[in-house]
């Protein structure tokens, strides 16, 4: 028997129960406890510890569900998607999508509470912006970095009332664009109207900020109100960099 | 660096609050290396504060050191990049797999004590620090189950895999009396047998009943029978700094410092004793 088909009978053994009579030959036991009560603890460990982290990360999908659906849940996810990152806190990275096919009503807040948990992980925004290095004859050619910290989803109310958000208006679209970002140590997010929305999802996508306000142009008070924006996107620390063509960082 | 019986603990996320705002005196503190790992936020601006005042250990569960998969450069690569930016004193993981077919089991599974897992460890820990440019320190785990093919002892295991792969070794004095308990080895015999020179430093826990096994909770106090068997391997081995892990029922901060102080009296009496 070599080390590799030892170390495949023990992933069986914790992925299923009962442990497969094939796997259960590799090991032993004793008269206190047999090799499968054994293997059985490990199996306990396995799942239990998955499933918790995954209810650190969505408390709120968690509550929704109940605490045996949601453990059912958790089990199907994981018996599809086994962890694929080192650290435990991704575990969730595929939830959303995961629920998305068999519970769509939770889909959004599956997506606003992963958005949380990939801001609270993200490695913090470079100190220094260089928006002040930037000459004003080629601002609009400038482009922007982003904290790595920021996410966009798309949720609807549903979603933002779980987060404590108060009742929605019964106009609310079902699709509500969001930004979520970290601020310090707190995560938080913001729900924006369509044109913040797409001025943002733009800039991201590496637009400079002439393409990225030029839907403002058109309307009245567009001008201030995009410059508005910049101004909030830099106070909540969503931009990090300017990066402008001839200036080298 | 100075190896003497110091105390330390594991920074755990309950405390990070308090960690941030507080001085902790000199000492050691151990950080499990994923939980900071590519990290900004409220934990590396711990690790940085804590930094300040202790030596860092960086202690990981990932690496599946016996794993069958190879090694992640990405992980590796970070791993340099934090070890680095906090200057860790002893980089470390364990003397296990975690990984099976590219998936992460967030476990410390035993291997099978057979020359083919020496060798496979041996190769593993060598090329692992050879990417990091730096000797690993490795930790006996807590088993539940042991391997029919197994045939060579714990102690012997852990010592062929070390020389082979000149590596350091953590030394966790709860793992060697649970392990011992559910295996039915002789938890002195072990101390006895592992290579005094090559330990870095120790660890300690509290453990529980399950059954007839003995779980490695980390959930409590140092137990009578543990705290016997770290001070026979202090005398046998030498003082070496201490962590005290607790990670489920979690005390407050300051009684896991009292815990890591306690450690250290007893180290530093067993050393008096022995110098007397």
């Amino acid at each position: 028997m070599s080390l590799r088909q030892a170390q495949r009978a023990l992933w069986r053994a914790v992925r299923f129960d009962p442990t497969p009579d094939d796997a259960l030959d590799f090991f032993d036991g004793d008269a206190r406890l047999d090799a499968s009560g054994r293997l059985a603890i490990y199996r306990r460990m396995y799942w239990l510890r998955q499933v918790h982290a995954l209810d650190q990360a969505f408390p709120r999908l968690a509550e929704q569900l109940g605490e045996q659906a949601f453990t059912r849940l958790c089990c199907s996810y994981l018996r599809h998607y086994p962890s694929s990152h080192h650290a435990l806190e991704y575990l969730g990275a595929s939830l959303p999508h995961f629920i998305a096919q068999r519970q769509p009503e939770l889909a959004g807040l599956c997506r606003l509470e992963w958005a949380h948990t990939l801001a609270l992980l993200a490695p913090d925004a470079p100190a220094k912006c260089t928006a002040s290095e930037a000459r004003p004859d080629s601002f609009a050619s400038a482009r922007f970095g982003f904290a790595p910290s920021l996410q966009r989803v798309d949720v609807d109310a549903f979603a933002l009332q779980a987060f404590g958000a108060g009742p929605q208006p019964a106009s609310r679209p079902t699709s509500i664009p969001v930004v979520v970002f970290r601020r310090g140590f707190a995560v938080r997010h913001v729900a924006l109207d369509e044109s913040e929305a797409r001025a943002l999802d733009l800039a991201r996508g590496g637009a400079c900020v002439a393409e990225v306000l030029e839907d403002f142009a058109a309307d009245a008070g567009g001008i201030e109100r995009a410059f508005g924006l910049l101004r909030g996107w830099f106070a909540r620390g969503y931009i990090c960099a300017v990066e402008v063509p001839g200036v080298i960082e | 660096m100075k190896l003497s019986p110091q105390h330390g603990i594991s920074l755990k996320a309950t405390h990070y609050e308090e960690l941030l705002q507080r001085n902790l005196g000199p000492g050691w503190a151990e950080a499990i290396t994923e939980n900071f790992l590519g990290r900004g936020g409220r934990p590396l601006a711990v690790l940085e504060r804590v930094r300040r005042d202790r030596e860092i250990i960086l202690h990981g569960v990932s690496m599946s050191l016996g794993g069958p998969d190879p090694f992640d450069p990405a992980y590796f690569r970070s791993l340099r990049e934090l070890r680095s930016r906090i200057e860790a004193a002893f980089v470390g993981d364990h003397l296990s797999f975690g990984t099976f077919d590219g998936h992460f089991g967030h476990d410390l599974w035993p291997l099978p004590r057979t020359e083919e897992a020496v060798r496979h460890l041996a190769a593993r820990i060598r090329q692992a620090q050879d990417m990091l440019e730096e000797q690993l320190v490795i930790e006996n785990v807590s088993a539940y189950v042991d391997y029919a093919q197994s045939r060579l002892g714990e102690a012997e295991f852990m010592t062929l895999v070390l020389q082979e792969a000149d590596a350091a070794m953590l030394l966790d004095v709860n793992n060697v009396f649970v392990s011992a308990h559910n295996l039915g080895f002789d938890a002195w015999s072990y101390i006895d047998a592992i290579p005094a020179e090559r330990v870095r430093y120790f660890h300690l826990a509290g453990h529980s009943e399950m059954g007839p096994l003995l779980l490695d909770d980390h959930g409590s106090a140092v137990g009578d029978a543990t705290w016997e068997l770290y001070e026979y391997a202090v005398a046998r081995i030498g003082g070496r700094p201490t962590i005290v892990e607790w990670d489920s029922n979690l005390p407050a901060l300051d009684r896991l410092l009292a815990e890591s102080e306690h450690a250290c009296d007893r180290a530093n009496r067993i050393s008096a004793e022995a110098a007397a």
